[in-house]
């Protein structure tokens, strides 16, 4: 990985799906969650069909964690609480 | 004298629109007039395809403006929208003859229907867990058209070869090929855009999206189908980014998946809360604050990186004591700069009389 602007902001961008996992609640979920998507991530590496896609990781990680997690948040809520 | 009975009658007189509106759109009128007749020929090439890219961005601006102003949906995916409005047009555009107008709407319809796939599940989440989890996706389809890459004449679904020498440009309108005739062309396409909002803004959707916006209990209360009309927002936003897509593609001629980073999304909704995100005039200020600033300042000689930090500085702004954004400040500014003005002359005029000034 090489150190420029570009990539640190990516960086910053794909740390937050460990924090979102957690819902900005829990740095041990957060920890672990950042385990597991690093993990995958590699572990996807030598697999040669999703290779290219293994940057997703987090992504899809995030995304599949916040709709599993919120599937039981209740409609009637004000905005200011959400 | 009973048909201006009839034409006062109070249903008529609502609808009649009042001074300031008429003088609003007479200005509006005119500018745009001016955008679309004088400005090609005023401007050079450098500009003319700068200002393109400011009639593209506007509609980006303005389906941004929508989901954040008007139904209080912070979307972090917008760059990403684009790229699958523009990825659809090109596609299109290399595999058919069609005429430019439909490859448009075709592209729009594209994107606004992956808008839904992405917002079906999403758009129960609120506030910063929507913004954050469309960010995510936009991260994900950046990750995406790195690896199956924009079409570039190549076969197959994707249309992507990546041994072609010769790479083909992509397609403009036949009546619209050189850059100015392309400008005004983007320039049409936008003020459609535009009126398509405003039609949804002024009649029923946009009394919803308005309540929804306020308090999304009450609104449930009043019988608002918060669900649908929320989806409805989002579609239409997926809608005119596709569409601006569409026109990007023609503009720019050659697309890379690296004109497409995933950071342009946060910065797109950092100029869009500069320019107003209440007014339709912000998605315009926020479309120069995001193409024409950075065109200037590399035609200077500066650094258009320097601009993060003002948009950054920008945003801090419209968050703590201008939520309304430039769009709305300005002309306020500029009023009480005049009322200033004009008291000071009126004071300096006042005493000169008496001879010392001073």
């Amino acid at each position: 990985m090489a150190l420029d602007a570009t990539t640190l902001t990516f960086l910053v961008i794909s740390s937050l799906a460990a924090v979102l996992i957690a819902r900005l609640r829990s740095i041990t979920v957060t920890f672990v969650a950042a385990i597991v998507i690093g993990l995958l991530h590699d572990l996807l590496t030598p697999i040669a069909s999703l290779t290219n896609y293994r940057d997703m990781t987090p992504f899809v990680i995030a995304a599949i964690g916040l709709l599993v997690l919120s599937r039981h948040q209740v409609m009637t809520q004000s905005r200011e609480e959400a | 004298m009973r048909a201006t009975l009839e034409r006062a009658s109070p249903a008529r007189i609502a609808r009649r629109p009042t001074r300031p509106q008429l003088i609003k759109a007479a200005i509006t009128a005119v500018l745009l007039l001016f955008a679309f007749l004088a400005l090609p020929e005023l401007l050079s090439l450098y500009y003319i395809d700068t200002m393109t890219q400011v009639a593209v961005y506007s509609m980006v601006t303005l389906a941004l403006g929508l989901l954040v102003g008007r139904v209080g949906l912070y979307s972090l995916g917008q760059a990403a929208v684009l790229a699958i409005g523009a990825w659809a047009a090109a596609r299109l555009l290399f595999a058919t003859t069609q005429p430019y107008p439909l490859v448009l709407l075709e592209a729009g319809l594209i994107t606004m229907v992956a808008g839904l796939l992405i917002g079906l599940p999403t758009l129960r989440l609120r506030g910063l867990y929507l913004a954050l989890i469309t960010l995510m996706l936009a991260g994900s389809i950046t990750v995406v058209l790195a690896t199956v890459n924009f079409p570039n004449g190549g076969h197959g679904f994707l249309g992507y070869n990546g041994g072609l020498l010769h790479i083909p440009p992509i397609r403009r309108p036949g009546i619209a090929a050189s850059d100015p005739a392309y400008f005004r062309y983007s320039m049409v396409v936008a003020v459609l855009m535009f009126a398509l909002v405003l039609a949804h803004i002024k009649t029923r959707p946009g009394r919803a999206w308005a309540a929804i916006r306020q308090s999304e209990p009450a609104a449930l209360a009043a019988g608002i189908n918060i669900w649908f009309y929320k989806l409805w927002a989002f579609a239409l936003a997926s809608f005119i980014t596709g569409v601006a897509g569409g026109v990007l593609a023609g503009a720019i001629h050659y697309l890379y998946s690296i004109n497409f980073p995933t950071q342009d999304s946060i910065t797109l909704l950092a100029v869009t809360l500069m320019g107003g995100v209440f007014s339709l005039w912000g998605a315009v200020v926020a479309a120069l604050l995001y193409q024409f600033l950075p065109a200037l300042l590399n035609n200077w000689g500066v650094s258009a990186d320097w601009l993060i930090i003002l948009f950054g500085v920008g945003v801090l702004q419209v968050l703590t004591t201008a939520p309304a954004g430039l769009a709305d400040q300005v002309p306020k500014d500029l009023a009480r700069l005049g009322r200033f003005l004009g008291r000071r002359l009126r004071h300096l005029s006042g005493r000169r009389p008496g001879g010392d000034a001073g």
